[in-house]
This record gives structure tokens, C-alpha cells and sequence, in this order.
């Protein structure tokens, strides 16, 4: 049972006064907690509970000294359903749990509390009294949207195996609101970031807007209300709101979603109330993908949408960067490089996730799906190296195209992915060069990232000493310079790749 | 008594079926686009292979480029089949008529694994027009019997039976028994293989 002392907070009394001074009462210490107030007077408070919600009505009385007092609950037709409290002294707070005295649980609907200031003979001195209600409160279901940017799964091993969510569609759901013994729990979130849940109902699904969008959560309330005046409040969503059983409140968050890009793991707080005192505290944990913006692909649809098993770490990976698309590009440059356990394939620089289907190094093809299971391995090129790169980036928002560095030229040092040391022939003795490579750029080639290597970037990128220079936002020119130590090399194939 | 081998269809030399795509040494296929065929990786982890069957020799052949071409270090021409390319150590490429495979093997097993496919190229027509797009009153199917896989593009999807409530398959959802799965209005591409990765293209 709930003491008054933790329901207090949430509890914002109405209260009721009514107050008299009969003769013979000696008047009281009035001072200090507890004490008997100087003047022979009774309040009773009201307020409303769920009992499925595990909440109770407090029920807070006074007496004078010298007085009793008796506290009874009466139904709508005015007969006393429950007796809370009987010639007792200085009654202060009395819970009620929406049973009647037998025990039996009480109906939703409108009650009274009623409470009498009893002399010394048990006559009645005064009354007061307040409305009480039994309600059932809960939502249905939560839809958040806005901006909102739709999210597939990418199930099973092989390419086209998409779930595509419905931007509009449900982020919560459950089947009722109760079974009629106990209320039904909210949902948790949906942590399989690979495989869509069986079903919306009792799952949590993620959602992804713009980090700077302001989403709303409409909320189907369900219930039994009465004749309750009951508001629903969604903690940093706004004001509280009148609603029906029903109904479908639409809430809008307080503030912007994030300060830049990043995953905003939060718990929605639904408080239930009546007249202003809580009947009952909901919460469902939300997941939310803060993009930099819609994504960058030309393409609509599956799978040119994010992948919520590419966008979940890459977001992770570069929360706090600033939301730009060069901080953002920049950030997933270096996470690709560093932190993907990646290696350069240093015998053959054979792609294991990209193909070309066009003629010369038109229309890149990626294996997305085979990437992030690792299904080839994680040896790869720099054809592979673009696609991911290409890929995260436009997942989150940004906008990558993929190009072609063209053709047989020797290197200047580099540090190729997942090796240790600088070097010009990352193939070994004879394999000094490159047939071609693959970047990506923004801005048709005026703009470099790549995530295939490290340049030298000191004075003299031909030679030791090595100052390790990360691909991140080089323009086209400065690049091949110290990329290249001899041989033609143009940009080529500036295209979009194709996701499988 | 006629010899059976007269009864047995005649096709161009070189022009086979393809690979059974599902191979004990191999893991499960993944298919990737007509143009480019599938891919598994190796049973044993360290490798993959990628399948092309072409229409004729023609397209195994731009195929058999394309690959070489997406080697960042040139690889040296090799002989095996009717085209290779590579050392036969970490990595062999081939054609063998319509049917082309590259294979990338870290434990420098290419050689072994490319003969070994080799020998399990199937002869017979080089493509199958075996799976439809039909409509109904309801909407648009895919009819593919026997496919190994369907993949689709565009239209309007409609909701699988087994599928969340607001959560909609953008491609079909093979391999079969295929879902039960419609468009209101027609995909752009419907890509279907058969078990010996021959691939047909509805656009």
C-alpha cells in the first residue's frame, strides 16, 4: 500500500474547508505538524484514482481538539460505500483504494467524500465534503511524427530483403490498456536492429527525424472515464490536455530533438490527472535516430532510406559533432578508417562488397547487406571503402557520390586501412601503385573524403618523416597531389552508387 | 532404340545453365543484381566467390572485365577454361563460355575452388522466363515457381500477412516458399533466379 507521504508529490489536493466554533471546545495548540488547528473545523480532499494504476486517493481531514470524526465514502446515489474513518481523533490523511468495505472493488465513476466533525456525544458539528472519482486511464498506442523519415529493416542475408516502416504508421502499440485485473505495461523499446518486430503490438520501434526537427506524439487514450475531467500530460511535450477515451491528443515536444546528429535514447513520461491530481504515471522508452537531415540518396525508397543496423552505430559513433555535412562526413571518414575493423586487401586490392554492372567503373553496385553482415570478410578495397562511406554518409543525411581516380599511377606514402605504417608500395616490392581509386566527394570531385587511406601531410608526401592526414574534406586537387607520385590521375565516374 | 543423348536438347557449345547456387563449401547465396550475378562466401570463412551466368558469351565476357578491372592491382592473365586471370593462389577468375567466376581465397585455395565450380557448371539454356507479373483484381503478384530468389523495385506494396502493421516489404521476400505479398500498382523490376543463378528481369 501507498503511504501518503509518496503519493503527496503527485498529488495536487482540492480541498474543501468549512469551519465552525462550537462551545465547549477548548481551543488547541495550533502550532506545528500535526497539531489540532485552533478552530473546531473539518477539510476533506478529494481527487481521483486508477486502482489498476496502483493508485489510491488520499483523503486528508482535520479536527478540532476535542472532536472525531468520521469519513465515509458515498457512491452517485448517495449510499456510503466504504467508511474510511469512525469517531477517530485527529484524522489527517486516510488512503482509499477504490474498495467498498467488503472489500469488493468499486466501479469507475463519480464519488463523494464526505466527512463530519463529531462532538464529544457524536453529534455532527459540521460537514464537508469533495467529489471523488475511479477512473481507468491508459493509451492505446503512440505515433510520433513531424518530419519524420521513414526506417526499413534489412532482414535476413540477401539483398532485397527489406521491411519498409510506414513513416505514418505507429511507434507504440498495445492490444488494451488492461485485463482488467492489472494494467497493461507500455512497451519496451525494440532493440534487434536487424529484424523488424514480429508485430508493432508490444514493441517500441525506433523512429528517425531531422536532428533539428520538432516531432509530435499523438496518443490514442483509451479508457473509462466517467464524468472525470481528465488531462493528459507528456513530460517536455507540452501542456496538459482535456481528453475523451478516444480521443487522439497530438503533443509537441518542447525543444528540438538534438543538438546535431546522434541517437536520443529517452523514456515519455504520460501523466494522468484529474483537477489537477495525478490518477496514474505511465512511461515507454522511446529510440529516436537524430539525422542530419533526409537522405542523400537520388533514389527514393528501399532501400535508398536509412538501415536501422547502419544508422544506429554510425549515429553513435559520431554524436557530438557538429550538424554539418563536412563535420558529419568528416566524423564517419575517420570512424570508417579507425574503428570498423577494416584492412586493405594488400595482395590483390580486391573489392569484397562492390561490382561494377556499367561499362568502366559506371553504376558501383554495393553489397550493403553482405558489408554489414561481414558475409566476405572484412579484407577489402578502396571501391569498398567509397560504397560504405558513400552509403553511411547518405543514410544520416549527408550527400556523398562516389568517383573514380583513373589510372595506373604510382603513390606517394600512405597509410592504408587497418596497416601501421606509411608506405608507397602498398602491394609490396612491385606493387607500388594503383590501377585506379575510388573516393568519394559532395561537390563533383572540388571535395575529398576517403576512408581507403591516410595521406602524408607534410611538406613532402614522397618521403619519411609521415604526418598522418585523414581524408576529411581535402579539395580534389590537394588530394591527388599527395596521392599520386607519378602518372596521370583524373576523376572519373562521378556517380551515385547502387545499394543492394 | 535412340540413343538418349539425342533427346537431350542441343546448345551452343560453351552456353550452360549456370552453378547450383546452393553448394555444401559455400555458404548461402546472396543475389545481387542480374547484372552481377551472385555471391557466397566460403564455407570456411576466409573467401568468397562471385557466379555470373550471361545470356551468351558476350555478356560473361563484360562481366569477366568489369571484375578485372575492379582489382585495384592489376592481376596477370592466367590460363584456365576459355578466360582467366589471377594466380590461382588468392585469386582466380574465369569463364567458361556464358558463365563466369571469380573466386578470392585468403588460405590461397583459388585454383582448387575455381576448378572445383567448374566442375559443376550444368549445361542447358543460358536464361528461363519463368517468372510473371500478374494482375488481379487486388493488384499485381509475382508468379515465380521454383525461384531461388525474387527481388522487386517500386509499386505499391501491399502488406504481407506476416508482416508488422506499418511495416511494409519494399522486395519481395524470398527465397520460397514466397510470401504472399501484392502491389497495388506494378513494381518497376521484378529480378527472379533460379537454383542454377540464372537470372530473369521483368521491367
Amino acid at each position: 500500500m501507498l503511504h501518503a507521504r509518496t503519493l503527496g508529490p503527485l498529488l495536487t489536493l482540492l480541498t474543501l474547508t468549512l469551519g465552525c466554533q462550537p462551545k465547549g471546545i477548548p481551543l488547541g495548540d495550533d502550532t506545528g505538524p500535526g497539531a489540532y488547528p485552533a478552530t473546531p473545523a473539518v477539510t476533506v480532499t478529494g481527487g481521483a484514482l486508477d486502482p489498476l494504476l496502483g493508485t489510491e486517493l488520499v483523503v486528508a481531514t482535520t479536527s478540532a481538539h476535542g472532536s472525531t470524526v468520521r469519513l465515509t465514502v458515498l457512491d452517485a446515489a448517495g449510499s456510503v460505500v466504504r467508511t474510511l474513518a469512525d469517531g477517530t481523533a485527529m484524522v489527517e490523511t486516510v488512503p482509499w483504494d477504490g474498495h467498498d468495505d467488503a472489500g469488493t472493488p468499486e466501479p469507475v465513476g463519480t464519488y463523494t467524500v464526505e466527512a463530519e466533525l463529531l462532538d464529544a456525544d457524536g453529534a455532527v458539528l459540521t460537514t464537508a465534503s469533495a467529489d471523488a472519482w475511479i477512473v481507468r486511464v491508459g493509451v492505446l498506442s503512440g505515433t510520433l511524427g513531424g518530419d519524420r523519415i521513414p526506417l526499413i529493416w534489412h532482414i535476413g542475408d540477401g539483398p532485397g530483403h527489406y521491411w519498409e516502416e510506414d513513416a505514418a504508421g505507429t511507434t507504440f502499440e498495445i492490444s488494451a490498456i488492461d485485463d482488467g485485473a492489472t494494467a497493461t505495461a507500455l512497451p519496451s523499446t525494440w532493440d534487434d536492429l536487424d529484424t523488424a518486430p514480429a508485430s508493432h503490438v508490444d514493441s517500441s520501434l525506433p523512429a528517425a527525424f531531422p536532428f533539428d526537427a520538432v516531432p509530435t506524439l499523438a496518443l490514442l487514450a483509451a479508457g473509462d472515464y466517467g464524468e472525470a475531467p481528465v488531462e493528459l500530460q507528456v513530460s517536455g511535450w507540452g501542456a496538459p490536455q482535456l481528453v475523451n477515451s478516444g480521443d487522439t491528443p497530438v503533443f509537441t515536444r518542447d525543444a528540438p530533438l538534438a543538438a546535431g546528429p546522434s541517437v536520443v535514447e529517452e523514456t515519455l513520461t504520460l501523466t494522468w490527472s484529474v483537477d489537477g491530481a495525478t490518477v496514474g504515471v505511465q512511461t515507454v522508452p522511446v529510440r529516436i535516430y537524430a539525422t542530419l537531415g533526409e537522405p542523400g540518396f537520388e533514389e527514393v525508397g528501399a532501400p535508398y532510406e536509412p538501415w536501422v543496423a547502419a544508422i544506429d552505430p554510425a549515429l553513435r559513433a559520431i554524436t557530438g559533432v557538429e550538424g554539418t555535412d563536412e563535420a558529419v562526413t568528416s566524423a564517419l571518414t575517420e570512424w570508417i578508417y579507425r574503428d570498423l575493423g577494416l584492412a586493405y586487401d594488400t595482395q590483390y586490392g580486391a573489392s569484397a562488397y562492390t561490382q561494377y554492372s556499367g561499362r568502366g567503373y559506371n553504376e558501383a553496385e554495393f553489397d550493403f547487406t553482405g558489408f554489414l553482415a561481414r558475409r566476405n570478410g572484412s579484407t577489402v578495397n578502396c571501391s569498398d571503402c567509397a560504397s560504405i562511406l558513400e552509403a553511411y554518409a547518405d543514410m544520416v543525411g549527408a550527400d556523398l557520390s562516389y568517383t573514380i581516380i583513373l589510372q595506373n599511377f604510382d603513390l606517394n606514402y600512405i597509410k592504408a586501412i587497418g596497416g601501421a605504417d606509411y608506405t608507397h608500395c602498398p602491394f609490396g616490392a612491385g606493387g607500388c601503385g594503383f590501377s585506379y581509386h575510388a573516393v568519394t566527394t559532395p561537390d563533383e570531385t572540388a571535395t575529398i573524403y576517403d576512408a581507403t587511406l591516410a595521406l602524408d601531410g607534410d611538406d613532402d608526401p614522397g618521403a619519411s618523416p609521415f604526418t598522418e592526414l585523414l581524408v576529411q574534406q581535402i579539395s580534389g586537387d590537394e588530394y591527388l597531389e599527395r596521392l599520386v607520385m607519378d602518372g596521370q590521375s583524373s576523376y572519373n565516374y562521378t556517380q551515385k552508387e547502387t545499394l543492394r | 532404340m535412340i540413343p538418349l543423348l539425342l533427346l537431350a536438347p542441343a546448345f551452343a557449345a560453351g552456353i550452360h545453365a549456370g552453378i547450383p547456387v546452393h553448394q555444401r563449401d559455400l555458404g548461402d547465396p546472396a543475389f545481387q543484381s542480374a547484372e552481377n550475378g551472385w555471391t557466397a562466401p566460403l564455407a570456411t570463412g576466409d573467401g568468397f566467390v562471385r557466379v555470373y551466368v550471361g545470356r551468351d558469351e558476350s555478356t560473361a565476357t563484360d562481366w569477366f572485365l568489369r571484375q578485372r578491372e575492379g582489382f585495384s592491382r592489376l592481376i596477370p592473365d592466367y590460363t584456365f577454361r576459355d578466360q582467366a586471370a589471377g594466380d590461382g593462389v588468392g585469386v582466380l577468375l574465369f569463364r567458361d563460355g556464358n558463365v563466369a567466376v571469380m573466386v578470392r581465397s585468403e588460405a590461397g585455395a583459388a585454383l582448387a575452388i575455381g576448378e572445383s565450380l567448374a566442375a559443376r557448371i550444368v549445361d542447358g539454356p543460358p536464361s528461363l522466363s519463368f517468372a510473371t507479373l500478374q494482375r488481379d483484381e487486388s493488384g499485381w503478384t509475382v508468379v515465380a515457381p521454383g525461384a531461388a530468389f525474387v527481388q522487386t523495385r517500386g509499386g505499391g506494396v501491399i502488406q504481407c500477412g506476416n508482416l508488422p502493421a506499418g511495416a511494409l516489404p519494399a522486395a519481395e521476400l524470398g527465397p520460397p516458399p514466397i510470401q504472399p505479398c501484392g502491389w497495388t500498382t506494378r513494381p518497376d523490376d521484378v529480378t527472379a533466379w533460379d537454383n542454377y543463378g540464372r537470372a530473369t528481369v521483368i521491367h
